[in-house]
């Protein structure tokens, strides 16, 4: 028979590192808060052979849920109770560096009545920070098995599958903490209430919790409660603020005090230098001063190795396609078959596929930046600027997802409480550079942009790098700004972040999410980008004109009529037919910019030269100047960075949204501001 | 049309189909090939 376990946890508590460890799978984690947003899946196999299922859901504090990810969680675990797919008991992971806060969502667990297992996660750190734990007294006084982990090395796993195999799990209550007598009577009046409404003892008790803590205009827009019931609880509520009785925290307040009477028996405590070192680094890097300085200073760090050390590989990989359609020239007939390989699918996929280093260089950085704890940092110092435009800190979560890709930006919004809140930080995230658009910079700036210095240290094509993400964040600010003013007005919220403890990266999860992601690039290089590269070059060399040269060729074929029928809308922007082919075709994917200029600058000219020389030094046979100036090449990158350029965003936010408008709203949105921002960098930059 | 035209057209018509049919599963999944994460 199959067994069911749940698991649990606070956000950032390492629960999907638990999760991973015990499943073998490799659902993504990071040292911040918010990482799970879905229910996710995967079996193991305990020591006696039985396969078990496990289900991870996303992190909460408590079970009075708030933010759609939250709800989640809090609705698997209240609708266990009456549903037929009962998983058999719950993992509950406690950060065992901040165990009181951990234990809070334990005791909402008990009190439901659910059969539980403590996983007294990440023991390595609290014993930094000073603090041990007697497992076995936490046991006693919690009433349930106590097993502790080090998932990050799989420490403890073989322990915790030999307690789910064996426990036994007691049916009845074993809730120990007491309600303030005040309240006591008030409680269990409701709670019998509820009981003869068909809820059993533990949900009726936790029901009863929430329904007396809440303001009371919400009881209006309860669920389910009805007319006689909401007229009983408000007259308790006037009843208890008669008596000025805090109801919000009276609960909270009884729950904390039952949590530090098993804390003093279990947990001891010492003050160490480490967590002394923590804060005294922490007054600098979120210092509303030095906080920016650092937070720039490592960004441009950044893209200084990517356009230093990093073109060393890129290289490597541009001598190998040369070296490969040389080859292949000479063993294929020539024609037609010759040039689609050549031409179409190793020019067009070639392209992309040499920027394969900086995109793995590039995760491997923000790896360093997730895994160390220092993107919490730089979201919490990213809340004074995002507060100006009306959002919080929370918002740059989603934000700093997006740099990689701005698919799981927009899911991670699921933390978000507030609706408005959560479709303003959708709408502006795909402004964020994402990695499909690091090809068509690293392309643009390599080919166009000299690489002088500035001050003898920062290279200027990685200042102009730091600009474009600047750019794209700016934009983000502006446009979240008049959002919140228009479209989604609303106050903006207080932020509370939790800034994990600093901990070196984890080579296994760095070397994990460069893997994965070289494995992602090269498949879609492999499938997508090939299939686009292949219509391309079709496009591009049909219909056969008899004598033309290359270059006729190409204007003259499907792909070049294409090109010059957007010409003049483009023209504006400086950009020519060419350009236009380009800009047509990456609407798909950012990326596939790079393979079509690479499949027609291949169809024209078959030297060995890489993709950014052929660009620089092609001639316009009209004008007999250089068809591409520096002043092209920025407003090319210009319009990358606000152009919405992908079509799985735009699928993802329908998703999101349920509904057209407002992916409908983004593209349209994005592609004007790319167009007119374009535009004026065009005209400013032809009067200079 | 010569035989090296009639290899090129079945790649190509193989391309578009494999093109419309990555265009419906992401429509439908709305999953992305950018990063790890599905429906």
């Amino acid at each position: 028979m199959l067994r069911t376990f749940s698991i649990i946890g606070n956000p950032n508590s390492g629960k999907t590192t638990v999760f991973n460890a015990l499943t073998g799978l490799k659902q993504k984690v990071g040292n911040y808060p918010g990482v799970t947003v879905e229910k996710k899946e995967g079996k193991f196999i305990l020591p006696n052979g039985d396969v078990a299922n496990l289900v991870d859901l996303p992190g909460t504090y408590s079970l009075t849920a708030f933010s759609p990810d939250e709800k989640i969680a809090t609705d698997v675990l209240l609708n266990h109770i009456n549903s037929s797919s009962k998983f058999e008991a719950i993992l509950c992971v406690v950060d065992a560096s901040n165990i009181e806060r951990n234990l809070f969502l334990l005791s909402q667990i008990i009190d439901l009545n659910i059969p539980c297992v403590v996983v007294l996660n990440m023991v390595d750190v609290a014993l930094k920070s000073g603090i041990t734990i007697d497992e076995d007294k936490l046991s006693k006084q919690l009433g349930v098995p106590v097993v502790k982990t080090i998932a990050q090395s799989k420490l403890g796993i073989d322990k915790l599958k030999e307690t789910l195999q064996n426990h036994i799990f007691p049916s009845k209550n074993l809730r120990k903490w007491k309600i303030d007598s005040v309240l006591q009577k008030e409680h269990s009046e409701i709670s019998q209430i509820l009981q003869k409404n068909n809820l059993d003892e533990s949900s009726a008790f936790h029901e009863a919790t929430q329904l007396l803590s809440m303001p009371t205009e919400e009881l209006l827009i309860h669920p389910w409660l009805t007319v006689d019931l909401i007229k009983i609880i408000r007259k308790k509520h006037e009843k208890l603020d008669f008596l000025e009785i805090d109801r919000g925290s009276a609960f909270i307040n009884s729950r904390y005090d039952w949590i530090k009477l098993v804390c003093d028996i279990s947990v001891k405590k010492k003050f160490t230098e480490i967590k002394n070192l923590s804060d005294k680094v922490d007054r600098i890097l979120t210092h509303k001063f030095f906080g920016f300085i650092f937070f720039f200073g490592i960004m441009t760090f950044m893209f200084q190795i990517m356009f230093s050390w990093v073109t060393i590989p890129m290289n490597w990989i541009n001598l190998f396609f040369n070296f490969l359609g040389t080859e292949i020239s000479k063993i294929l007939p020539s024609g037609q078959i010759e040039s689609l390989v050549v031409d179409g699918i190793i020019g067009g996929v070639g392209a992309v596929i040499s920027f394969l280093p900086q995109i793995v260089f590039l995760f491997l950085f923000l790896g360093i930046l997730e895994d160390s704890g220092y993107m919490a940092r730089a979201a919490f110092i990213m809340d004074k600027v995002m507060s100006k435009v009306g959002l919080h800190g929370k918002s740059f979560i989603p934000l700093l997802s997006s740099f990689a890709c701005a698919i799981p930006g927009i899911m991670a919004t699921r933390t978000i409480e507030n609706e408005k809140d959560r479709i303003t930080t959708m709408m502006i995230a795909p402004l964020m550079s994402c990695s499909a658009r690091i090809p068509v910079y690293t392309l643009m700036i390599g080919a166009f942009i000299p690489n002088n210095s500035i001050f003898g240290i920062i290279s200027l094509p990685a200042l102009i790098l730091v600009s474009l993400y600047m750019l794209g964040l700016l934009a983000a600010l502006v446009f979240g700004f008049i959002f919140k003013k228009t479209l989604l007005k609303g106050a903006t919220p207080l932020f509370l972040i939790e800034l994990p403890q600093y901990k070196m990266p984890s080579l296994r999860t760095l070397f994990q999410i460069m893997w994965e992601r070289s494995i992602i690039f090269l498949k879609r290089a492999g499938t997508f980008i090939l299939a686009v590269s292949i219509v391309l070059w079709f496009l591009a060399s049909y219909p056969k004109i008899e004598n033309a040269n290359p270059s006729e060729q190409l204007e003259k074929s499907f792909a070049g009529k294409i090109g010059k029928f957007i010409e003049p809308s483009i023209a504006p922007l400086g950009f020519d037919w060419k350009i236009g082919i380009g800009l047509v075709t990456s609407i798909l994917q950012r990326e596939v910019f790079v393979s079509t200029m690479g499949t027609i600058y291949n169809i024209e000219d078959d030297s060995n030269s890489s993709l950014g020389e052929k660009m620089r030094t092609e001639i316009n046979q009209q004008t007999g100047k250089p068809s591409f100036s520096i002043l092209t090449a920025i407003c090319l990158l210009v319009y990358y960075v606000l152009a919405m350029q992908c079509l799985s965003t735009i699928a993802v936010m329908k998703r999101e949204t349920n509904g057209w408008k407002w992916p409908a709203i983004q593209f349209s949105y994005m592609t004007l501001l790319a167009y007119f921002v374009t535009f004026l960098v065009y005209r400013i930059g032809v009067l200079i | 049309m010569d035989l090296q035209d009639l290899i090129v057209s079945i790649i190509v018509l193989m391309a578009l189909v494999y093109l419309i049919y990555s265009y419906r599963n992401k429509k439908n999944n709305s999953g992305c090939d950018n990063c790890d994460v599905k429906k």
